[in-house]
């Protein structure tokens, strides 16, 4: 199945609650909705909210597609070709709400946070770029 | 070739000036000290009685299974609290140097790989390492037992004489009195400090007391050189391991398993912070540091910097030789006269009535 039709099927099955939740497009302000062509796919919420260098944090990923499942969910900085020293424990809660704990980013500068969606044999890989202060 | 330093660019003459970001980066390394808390794994952590005796205990030869050697052996308050060996020595050789101990609270790793995740966990590895100390917990626990002024303290601080406890609790304890006095070593506020603190009031301080020079080195480290990405913060460190290039065989032929290793020992070891002997309450409270899942795929080493100027490992062979500005820079993030003041080591372990291990005869006397 290709991207568009697969988008397409999903906009057909995304329900009309999650429209008020953090899939709105009011949550697109922050950067952290992220899109499969432009449909909103799954929204980030950093806890704590302010990410600092070092310091441990987890994420509540809400999936704006129920038929949508959370595969892998990792970070790392491309332009040092390395990821986290860390692997997130993922627990699921009900209402397509998933949280990834165990979070540590320890270098200042740019970070990928990837989330890899599937739906039977088909996975797409969300990205969430986050730059990072000293 | 550091002798060419004074020959090299005539940017020498030109102020230093630091862009925002090089600026930000600057104040990201302090304020120095900072404040710590207490360690909520170990009840005895900022405890008055237990941090004098683990200052005592720290050169008490005792705790070693020959009797001839203290954690001061090698962490000698004379030498920043290492030896100035380039592999350290105890009951046998060792793979790396002995790190320098201070600024030691509230880090997410111990040891060189990572071994521990508290302070009292990698304070009683040494103890009874068989490469190091080798006294076993049994061993420690009948020195602790039958020392009347061992004895003595411990029943004082802990509030149960040793006889009424395993050799594991005794162990256990002993390392965490050890903790409670590492913990109070931190280094002054040096040089880089004060500009440091200068520049974040919107001052500038003397050139007699941060150097062109120190300012030039500064400027490379957090910007151009980047070197800030991985020393960061207030530390000088990430406090995370890294892949630095060094050799992976020991000895020519002996594969040193780095940070993986420390994993293991990490993983298999009672001593952590969600282990039997945390004093850490088992529901941690939000926000709780640890981390549950590392991953085995780093290897290197990785340590608070702040003290690294005043014990360099030896004869390493590194990148300063090729940056004459960095001497001058780094060091200005120490200061040489760091002194611990500590009890002299005791040599010896007097009348216990207990046979040295594999010697066949009693002590009796002490040495010098």
């Amino acid at each position: 199945m290709n991207r568009q039709a697969l988008a397409v099927m999903l906009f057909c099955l995304c329900t009309p609650g999650l429209a008020d939740g953090p899939c709105s497009d009011d949550a697109s302000r922050d950067g952290n909705l992220l899109r499969i062509d432009g449909e909103p796919a799954a929204h980030l919420a950093f806890m704590p909210e302010t990410i600092r260098v070092g310091e441990p944090f987890a994420i509540r990923i809400s999936l704006c597609i129920p038929m949508l499942e959370l595969e892998e969910v990792d970070a790392g900085m491309p332009a040092h070709g390395h990821g986290m020293n860390y692997r997130p424990a993922v627990s699921s809660a009900a209402d397509g709400v998933v949280t990834a704990d165990g979070f540590l980013f320890h270098m200042p500068g740019t970070w990928e946070i990837s989330l890899v969606l599937k739906h039977g044999a088909t996975r797409l890989r969300l990205v969430r770029e986050l730059a990072l202060d000293p | 070739m550091l002798g060419c330093t004074g020959c090299l660019p005539s940017a020498a003459s030109e102020p230093v000036r630091f862009t925002p970001s090089e600026r930000a980066m600057i104040l990201s390394h302090g304020p120095w000290p900072q404040q710590q808390g207490r360690d909520p794994s170990n009840r005895f952590s900022g405890n008055g009685a237990a941090i004098r005796f683990g200052r005592a205990l720290f050169s008490d030869a005792r705790l070693s299974a020959g009797g001839d050697m203290s954690c001061a052996t090698c962490h000698r308050p004379d030498r920043a609290m290492t030896d100035g060996l380039p592999r350290a020595r105890g009951e046998a050789l060792l793979d790396r140097n002995t790190p320098p101990i201070a600024n030691l609270a509230d880090r997410r790793w111990y040891g060189w790989t990572g071994q521990a995740d508290t302070l009292w966990g990698q304070s009683i590895r040494p103890l009874v390492n068989p490469m190091e100390m080798a006294a076993g917990p049994e061993l420690l626990a009948r020195r602790v037992i039958f020392s009347p002024d061992l004895a003595r303290s411990y029943r004082r601080i802990v509030g149960r004489p040793p006889s009424a406890e395993s050799p594991e609790s005794i162990l256990v304890n002993i390392g965490k009195m050890l903790s409670a006095w590492q913990e109070t070593l931190v280094t002054p506020a040096t040089p880089f400090d004060r500009f440091r603190d200068a520049l974040a009031r919107g001052e500038d301080v003397p050139a007699d007391q941060f150097s062109a020079s120190a300012r030039r080195g500064l400027k490379f480290f957090v910007g151009e050189g980047r070197c800030s990405l991985c020393h960061f913060g207030p530390g000088f460190s990430n406090d995370e391991f890294h892949h630095i290039g060094l050799l992976h065989f020991v000895d020519g032929d002996r594969v040193d398993p780095g940070r993986h290793g420390g994993l293991d020992r990490y993983l298999r070891s009672p001593y952590t912070r969600a282990g039997p002997h945390s004093d850490e309450p088992p529901e941690a409270p939000p926000g709780h540091p640890e981390i549950s899942s590392p991953v085995t795929r780093t290897t290197g080493a990785a340590s608070g910097c702040r003290r690294c100027a005043m014990s360099p490992p030896p004869r390493r062979t590194c990148t300063t030789v090729r940056w004459p500005i960095w001497p001058r820079w780094w060091g200005t993030t120490t200061k040489s006269t760091w002194n611990v003041s500590m009890p002299p080591v005791k040599r010896c372990c007097g009348p216990w009535g207990l046979m040295r291990p594999g010697s066949g005869t009693w002590w009796t006397s002490c040495g010098p």
